[in-house]
Order: structure tokens, then sequence, then C-alpha cells
């Protein structure tokens, strides 16, 4: 009879952490807070911030901005950027608005094609960075020009003018517009139904991240793509379904937009990347890649949108307009910074 | 109409900046100028939306552009607000807007117009010597658009002529 050995201290990556610690871990804790600040100062310093059609308007501000943050920040978890995603989000447009006002094809057909066009620019941006080794910021701002040219001398060739309207009298208007822009009344406020579009993307991409294996495929090729390769990870082709999946979702974004505003200009889009990023960002995505969160970066979104609003519910002056939103933004991202140090600290 | 907003849609553009000082020499009363992004015109309604929201008094809402022009029907529309708006300039969406009364009416600059005529002109005065309008500034403008001749204009806009 042996004796058994005395029981090996547990391997520390093993230890189940406490509910604290966990929750101190997460990387949107600072967005959140931040975004509570933002709400707390702007319901505090305006009236109509805070009140039911209030919210309902910075929500809808929002969520556009909102479901494209998480596509790209998975995208940024990854290791990845598309600087093309704002664009892209017009190019969808004029192709729903081109093919049911140009050519009488009814809105879901059209709308296929638009999603079918975000495929194909997302698998091109996708086996380029993927195959040539280029940063994705050099081969995505291609793109991103590419598709603003085309925007503008496609839609010039086939209408003759730079915009493309009267998408209300297509057929399966009505339809597509319940589905993907109408507002419904929550307490006597008119909702977007793109909130809605927002909170869902956000808990499926959440799901996904956490909780399946492409989830820990995404952190481990945006960790580092060759240790990842060499464990077995498909990396390659995760990063392009991460690029289609940006695409695409620029493609249903833009369809929302055009749906709404009835009439797409050629010119629309440019510049949301940036806004993307920067939603991404603040919600607690690394631009290294590897870490980040969907849910920061929908609450980044949410920071993004109520400072744009509320400087206006305030009624600041207009002109000073950029300076405030960029003092804001940069004060909710040190906050954030502040209680991820702090929360870094309190978990040892 | 009393106090008026005036939006912006491109920051640094002057002839924006000079539309809504004529509009508050004109007006006498009180104009704001709210800035939004051309590029982003969803963003732009809400932006007019929260204008509105916060300042339940403001009774008018002048667009620069045809685009910001509709997009502020839906700005009052979700403000549940009563400013009544006006354009500058014309598109087929604007012109139906004018027909069912929600847009007021619209300034055409009638840009066609503007670099037609200039041709013919210099033409004729190539060919033949012709000066027109003894050779004083020949107006090529501005065309009001308003719900007694929208339905006219209608077609023209959509072929974008007008």
């Amino acid at each position: 009879m042996t004796v058994a050995p005395a029981a090996a201290p547990p391997d520390e990556r093993m230890v189940t952490a406490g509910l604290t610690r966990r929750f101190l871990q997460r990387p949107e804790l600072g967005a959140a807070v931040g975004a509570l600040a933002v709400f707390v100062f702007f319901a505090a310093i305006t009236d109509a911030f805070a009140t039911p059609s209030g919210i309902a308007n910075w929500l809808d501000a929002a969520a556009p901005l909102g479901i494209m943050a998480v596509a790209v920040a998975l995208l940024m978890i990854g290791g990845e950027f598309d600087l093309s995603a704002g664009v892209m989000t017009a190019t969808a447009g004029l192709v729903v608005a081109t093919l049911a006002t140009e050519y009488g094809l009814n809105v879901w057909p059209a709308f296929a094609v638009a999603i079918a066009v975000g495929l194909l620019v997302g698998f091109v941006n996708g086996i380029v960075v993927v195959r040539t080794g280029l940063p994705s910021f050099i081969v995505t701002l291609g793109m991103f020009l590419v598709l603003q040219g085309l925007n503008l001398g496609v839609t010039k060739v086939i209408t003759g003018t730079v915009q493309v309207g009267g998408l209300d009298d297509a057929d399966g208007y009505g339809s597509a517009r319940a589905l993907f822009a109408t507002t419904v009344e929550i307490f006597g406020a008119d909702v977007r139904v793109t909130v809605f579009w927002w909170i869902g993307v956000t808990a499926l991409a959440t799901y996904v991240l956490l909780r399946t294996r492409p989830g820990n495929w995404i952190f481990a090729v945006g960790g580092s793509a060759v240790a990842a390769r060499g464990v077995g990870v498909p990396a390659a082709r995760t990063k392009i379904a991460l690029f289609m999946m940006v695409s695409t979702m620029a493609a249903l974004v833009g369809t929302m937009q055009a749906l709404r505003l009835t009439s797409v200009q050629a010119n629309s889009g440019i510049g949301l990347e940036f806004e993307f990023i920067i939603a991404a960002v603040i919600g607690g995505c690394l631009l290294t890649g590897g870490f980040g969160s969907a849910v920061g970066a929908a609450l980044g979104a949410l920071i993004f949108g109520m400072a744009k609003q509320g400087i206006v519910f305030a009624g600041w002056d207009s002109d000073w307009f950029m300076l405030f939103l960029g003092l804001l933004l940069l004060i909710a991202t040190l906050l954030n910074l502040y209680v991820r140090k702090r929360a870094e600290v309190m978990k040892r | 109409m009393t106090n008026l907003i005036c939006v912006i849609h491109e920051p640094g553009n002057i002839g924006l900046e000079q539309r809504c000082e004529g509009a508050t020499e004109g007006l006498g009363g009180t104009v704001e100028n709210l800035q939004v992004d051309i590029n982003d015109v969803a963003g732009a309604q809400t932006t007019i939306q929260s204008s509105l929201q916060a300042d339940p008094s403001i009774n008018g809402v002048l667009a620069l552009n045809p685009a910001i022009g509709v997009a502020a029907v839906d700005a009052v529309a979700g403000a549940g607000s009563e400013a009544q708006i006006a354009t500058f300039d014309l598109s087929g969406d604007v012109v139906s807007a004018i027909e069912d009364g929600s847009i007021l009416f619209a300034v055409d600059q009638q840009q066609y117009l503007q670099g037609y005529v200039p041709i013919v002109l210099l033409k004729l005065y190539q060919e033949n010597n012709n000066i027109m309008g003894g050779g004083l500034p020949v107006l090529t403008g501005p065309g009001f658009v308003t719900q007694e001749n929208a339905a006219t204009v209608a077609d023209l806009a959509e072929a974008g002529t007008r």
C-alpha cells in the first residue's frame, strides 16, 4: 500500500475565478461606466434627453452604428480592420434602390442581391489579406476607394444623377420596411426597429464569441494567427469569414437605411467606417487584436450616439460640435481606461 | 415662422453659411445653425429630431439640400413637432413632399439653367455678337416650387433637369 501523494496545488489557469473577479475582468466594464456617465450627464443638464421620446431618438442614432460596431469588433478581435465597411452600407443601399426603382425588382430579391454583393466584397477583402499577408488596413482602404468610385460611377451611368429615390413606390417596400425600418411604440415613444436588431446582433455575437468554437478561433487568430494555425485553428478561413460577416452586416444596415430614407445618395457612408472602429475601441477592443467584446462595442456605439445627440439636446453652439464630440469621447475613453486599470489592480 | 433652425450639411461650405445668414436677416426671428453630415442622412435626421425635441418652440426648419429636406420631414413627424419645412433645391422626393404639404416650398436654384444659359449666351455673342439683358447679370432663378406648381415640376425633377 502506498501513501497517497499530497494533493498538488491546482494549475492556476484551471482555477474558477470568483464572481467579482470575473466581473472586473470583463472588457466592457469600462464602457458600461462611461455610458452611464454620459447618460447621467446629459440627463442632468437637459430636459428632453431622458424622456421616452428622447431616449428613442438617441437609440435610433446609435443602433445602425451599434450593429456595425459589433461586427467590426469581432473582426478587430480577429486582428483585422475593415475600412470599406462604411461605404459598403451605401453600396448595398444603392443596389437595393437601383434594382427596385430602375429595374422594377421586388425589394426582397433586391435585398438578396445586396447581401450577395456584401458576401462577395467581404470575400475579396478576406482572400486578398490572407493570401498576400498585406495589412488589412491598406487592402480594405483600396476596397473603400473602389466602392466609393463604383457608387458614384454606376449610379450616374444608370440613373443620370447622383441619387436614387422613390424606393417607397417599389413592390415589397411595405413588408421590408416593417421588418427593417419601421417604428414600434413603447411608452409613448416611437422606437426604431433597428434598435431590436442591434440588441439581437449583440446577443448573437456575444454567444458566438464566448460559447462557441468559432468564437475561440476569433480570439486565437487575433492573438497570434501563426500560433493559432499551429494548434489547428483554421486561421485563414476564420479571417475570411469575419470579413464576409462585416460586409454582409454592412449590406443589412445599408438596406435598413435605404428603406428608412426611401432614397440613397451616391456619396453616403464615407467616414462612417471610422465611427464603427471608434465605437469598438471605446468599447474595449484592442487595435492589435485578440481582446475585446461585442457588448463593449455596443456600449461604445451607445456612448457615441448619446454624446452626438446629447450635444444637440443641450443646445451647445453647433459650430463647435466636433470639438465637443471629440472631447466627450476622449473623456469617456479615459474613464474606461481608468476603470479597467483599477479593475486590474483589484482582481489581483 | 419665428424660431428657425438652419441645417448645415457640409461644414466649411461658405455658401451654406451665407444662406443661413441671409435667412437670419430676412426672417427677423431667431435662427440657430445646426451642423449635420450629408454622408449620414439617417444620422442627420436624428440630429434634427433631437433639436426639435430639445426646443419645442422651434417652428421652422430650413434645409439646404434636398436629401436633408426629406430627412427633416421624418424628423418633424418623429418629434411630434408643428415646425414647417423649407428646402433648397429639388429631388423627386422633395417634390412629392411639397405636393402632400409636408414641405412648404423649395428654393430651386435651377442649376441646370445656370449651366445651360451661359453657353447659349456665349455662343450667340461669338457667332452673332448678341448681348442679352443689356450686358447686365441675367438671373437664372430662384424658381420657387410650392404646392401649386409642384405637379408640373415633378416629372422634370425625376429626370434630373429641375
